[in-house]
């Protein structure tokens, strides 16, 4: 039993406990559960990140659409796929206390989408509530929320160009259309508000000196309202360089700049960033994963998500692996009780995250997906039942274990260490005939070290 | 690398269509899969075989779906199998590419990936009669790779160097197969929790890599 109700965006605001998919394309009877296992600390509630891995074509991003739901990312899927495909998707969400069953319905007419409610489905805490009562929560709920959704696409533009579009009024953001450049408009007024204060004191300073040259008291008394001003005020852009920027920066050596003279909106443009010489570096000169850092990172620092749903395509495009690994722990910490979404094709990425946070999808025999589970056939989905934990491996065995590459290195090291090998044997041979000083045995020792330092060796000796 | 006693006793209509052939003197006809009596080699092999890679002992099949038993008037019928037929000496695949002796079943990636049309220096050939693993090849336990045996001429162990990684005896895939299946069952042994008798019931591939383990860990 289902009701059809359009509720537009507010799909988009809830956690996502569940996505099935019963027939649409390679997915068949795919079930992911987004909740966290039996045995956790959070048990049944929603997973908080949650990383999508899997081979080329097995569904990522459409995974991500999907979950994106009533928004530029799902028209998207709409110009490729025909509306009644989508009837067997559905998800489970959840606001508050209460969760609820959609399903995706596109009237083929009007081409509107609506969001089918399943009545069976709505339950708070467990228990069935009516479908009134479960609107008048949503209500109130989205009420208190500022920003629903944010979506990072894998084809994020790197211009920084702004539209004057205000970012902070909107519930929907998606920066597949939305311009990243806009976020800037959520601080430029509090920097020229900052500003107009300090040119307002530095004045009151130049009067105070040309109208009363003579009172050094009256011109020390002005000073130091300007230097009391400077200890309580907050320049917000040393606050985005401490709390947002710099602790990633530093990584690729650069720092945002602090003192810069704002006169104009033009002036700004962007936070500028300077090397730790203090040579500005200017936009279009900065590498595309410095850029791809700032515009991922400012619009989640500027937005303050909070329980906001948040997409992230390849979150690790052009970033050096020492980033990688740092960036999913940054992303989350610029956020507050959000559900983060990440697809990536980096082990790095996709060691940061728990097992039950993966959803690794592969092809089956007849070429559908389904979701590789991380514990034995037959066992629950419990902590303690998991055999693959990304954290305890080494990148070596991410890529054997969790991503199927079969070669973690190359024929030349095999072939190598094998080499090495024979050569420490016949050493041993030499040493047993007491001959490990001769000639013959030097050179091979030679040769064996010198093979073994560029092999990167772990002597294990006994 | 196990010894493999290579008796053409199933494939009878294949032997007796090759001596028919070697007689005549002429070259063989090409080599294809389409051959009619593909399958019966391959079936053949894998019995011989006992199921696994004549190089790096992995586990292509149960034996026992290509036992005699299930061969009719010396034919096998069509029937799905892991791996490649390989030519050991690529050289003769032109002139006497259905020469049965230069037949082995092996994984498709040594193969594909390792082998290829590559020489083998011969001295490691599995139906050899003069070939013996113990003599030829040791294994190091720690890193899973076969060695030449140390106590060779030390000319030789690079001819026998070059042989184990033509024939992707050392295949880095392999030896994390290799390593991953026989680690669990050789600490178990070496724990007490498992006696050795029991531990040879178990394995289904890499005999000799394991009975190498067992002599180099001197285990009794």
């Amino acid at each position: 039993m289902s009701l059809n109700i359009a509720i537009f965006i507010y799909f988009v605001s809830m956690k996502v406990t569940k996505l099935k998919v019963v027939d649409f394309h390679q997915f068949k009877n795919l079930a992911i559960d987004l909740t966290y296992p039996s045995g956790h600390p959070k048990e049944g509630q929603p997973l908080e990140k949650i990383c999508i891995i899997g081979q080329s074509g097995t569904g990522k991003s459409t995974l991500l659409k999907i979950i994106g739901g009533h928004t530029y990312t799902i028209d998207e899927l709409f110009k490729v796929y025909k509306p009644e495909e989508f009837k067997k998707v559905s998800l489970s969400k959840k606001f508050d206390q209460i969760e609820v069953d959609i399903r995706l319905e596109v009237n083929p007419e009007t081409k509107v989408n609506n969001y089918i409610w399943e009545l069976g489905g709505i339950k708070e805490q467990g228990k069935a509530i009516s479908f009134e009562d479960a609107v008048q929560k949503q209500k109130k709920y989205l009420e208190s929320l500022k920003t629903f959704f944010v979506s990072f696409p894998a084809d994020l533009h790197y211009e920084f160009e702004a539209t004057g579009s205000k970012l902070s009024s909107k519930k929907v953001i998606d920066f597949a259309v939305d311009k990243v450049g806009d976020v800037w408009n959520l601080v430029f007024e509090e920097i020229q508000k900052f500003q107009e204060e300090e040119i307002k004191i530095k004045q009151e300073i130049a009067k105070v000196a040309v109208e009363s040259g003579s009172n050094v008291k009256a011109i020390q008394k002005a000073v130091r309202k300007l230097e009391n001003w400077k200890k309580t005020a907050e320049n917000p852009i040393n606050r985005l360089a401490d709390e947002c920027l710099d602790p990633v920066l530093k990584h690729i050596n650069l720092k945002v700049k602090r003192d810069f003279s704002f006169e104009a909106k033009s002036d700004i443009g962007l936070v500028k960033l300077e090397d730790f010489n203090g040579n500005d570096v200017p936009y279009n000169l900065l590498s595309t994963g410095t850029k791809q850092i700032l515009l991922t990172a400012l619009p989640l620092y500027l937005l303050k998500p909070d329980q906001t749903l948040i997409l992230c395509d390849e979150p690790e495009r052009s970033l050096y692996p020492s980033l990688q690994k740092f960036i999913i722990d940054y992303y989350i910490s610029l956020t507050k009780n959000s559900q983060l979404f990440f697809a990536t094709h980096s082990p790095i990425v996709a060691s940061c995250f728990e097992p039950w946070e993966i959803v690794e999808l592969k092809f089956d025999e007849k070429g559908y997906v389904y979701q590789e589970q991380y514990y034995p056939k037959g066992m629950n989905r419990h902590v303690d039942n998991y055999t693959i934990i990304p954290s305890y491996l080494t990148y070596d065995l991410m890529l054997s274990k969790v991503f199927d590459v079969e070669e973690t290195h190359s024929h030349d090291r095999s072939e190598k260490i094998a080499e090495m090998l024979m050569l420490r044997n016949q050493l041993l041979k030499f040493k047993e005939e007491k001959a490990i000083k001769s000639s013959e045995a030097k050179k091979i020792y030679k040769d064996y070290r010198n093979l073994a330092e560029k092999l990167f060796w772990n002597f294990e000796v006994e | 690398m196990q010894k493999i006693e290579k008796n053409l006793t199933l494939a009878k209509a294949y032997k007796k269509w090759l001596t028919g052939l070697n007689k005549s003197g002429k070259d063989h006809p090409t080599y294809t899969s389409n051959n009619k009596y593909y399958y019966d080699i391959v079936a053949n092999l894998l019995w011989v075989q006992k199921g696994l890679c004549a190089y790096t002992e992995m586990y292509l099949l149960d034996s026992k779906k290509v036992a005699p038993v299930k061969w009719k008037a010396g034919k096998f019928q069509h029937f799905e199998f892991l791996g490649h037929l390989d030519h050991y000496d690529s050289s003769k695949k032109k002139k006497t590419g259905w020469e049965w002796s230069n037949f082995f079943v092996v994984h498709s990636d040594v193969n594909v990936k390792r082998k290829g049309q590559k020489k083998v220096n011969g001295i490691l050939k599995p139906d050899n009669p003069k070939y013996d693993p113990f003599y030829y090849l040791q294994y190091d336990f720690k890193t899973h790779n076969f060695l030449p045996n140390s106590g060779r001429d030390f000319e030789l162990q690079k001819k026998i160097l070059e042989d184990i990684n033509t024939l992707g005896l050392n295949y880095q895939p392999i030896i994390d197969y290799r390593r991953d299946y026989l680690n669990p069952i050789v600490d178990d042994v070496l724990l007490g929790v498992l006696p050795l008798v029991k531990a040879k019931e178990r394995l289904i591939k890499f005999y000799t890599a394991f009975e190498m383990s067992i002599k180099s860990l001197n285990i009794k």
